[in-house]
């Protein structure tokens, strides 16, 4: 790698690495797998820099990697985000903690999805992709992030609607 | 509101109260350089051991061939 290729790399690193890592992290919901995910994709990001440099943009290229990267660690650890699920807000709070807790409630209930679902709510509401351009990034058919999405809403409400049910009755 | 905006509300909420960690860019560069020596020993390991195995088959061959018939002269 010449100096001026390094020097590239260490420009678009030093300020994609953060909006990199809150979408890993939006992914995955855990710190230490988002960073993780993050250094590995950076790293062959820098190994390959003239390829992700040729790309039309060489942060959706990375962003592509960071999430290859994790759903392939989901794959094959198949683990879920278990430690979201202990903190159940308690029912009956004020407006604002109402809102929090709210905001708690969902996404946990994100966490609970499986991963290529979650990965295409994340990408729908939280990077504002088009259905095409997440069929691209998740390397699927555009049918399929519509499948996946609904199927990912209808998981959504059905647990939503549980825990209310869970905290209705706690609270009685 | 609807669950698509609490959806984008609740991923907002939380990506955004969580602090990056600092970018470590030497290490990162540092990590690439090995992988890249890595990768470039294994592909001089990979065309030595073919080089080998073709040798071998041909020194093989030639050790196989057979030899011409020997005609006893009257």
């Amino acid at each position: 790698m010449r100096a001026r290729d390094e020097q590239e790399f260490v420009e678009f690193a030093t300020a994609a690495a953060d909006r990199l890592f809150r979408g890993a992290y939006a992914l995955c919901g855990d710190r230490q797998t988002a960073e993780d995910a993050v250094q590995a994709a950076l790293t062959s990001a820098c190994v390959s820099w003239r390829r992700v440099r040729g790309a039309d943009s060489p942060e959706a290229y990375v962003r592509r990697m960071v999430i290859n990267q994790l759903l392939g660690w989901r794959r094959r650890k198949s683990w879920r985000l278990e430690s979201l699920r202990g903190n159940v807000p308690d029912a009956g709070r004020e407006s604002h903690e109402d809102r929090v807790a709210d905001s708690d409630l969902v996404w946990r209930a994100l966490a609970g999805l499986p991963a290529q679902q979650r990965a295409v709510m994340v990408l729908r509401y939280y990077e504002d992709l088009s259905e095409a351009e997440i069929a691209e990034v998740l390397g699927i058919m555009p049918g399929t992030v519509k499948s996946q999405a609904s199927a990912a809403m209808a998981h959504l409400r059905r647990d939503l609607d549980t825990e209310m049910y869970v905290r209705g009755r706690e609270a009685r | 509101m609807s669950l698509e905006e609490r959806v984008a509300k609740a991923v907002r909420t939380h990506t955004d109260s969580v602090t990056p960690p600092p970018t470590n860019v030497p290490l990162l560069l540092r990590r690439a350089r090995r992988r890249r020596r890595t990768r470039a020993a294994a592909v001089i390991c990979s065309a030595v051991a073919v080089g080998a195995v073709a040798v071998a088959i041909s020194i093989q061959g030639q050790d196989t061939r057979t030899d011409p018939p020997v005609v006893d002269r009257p």
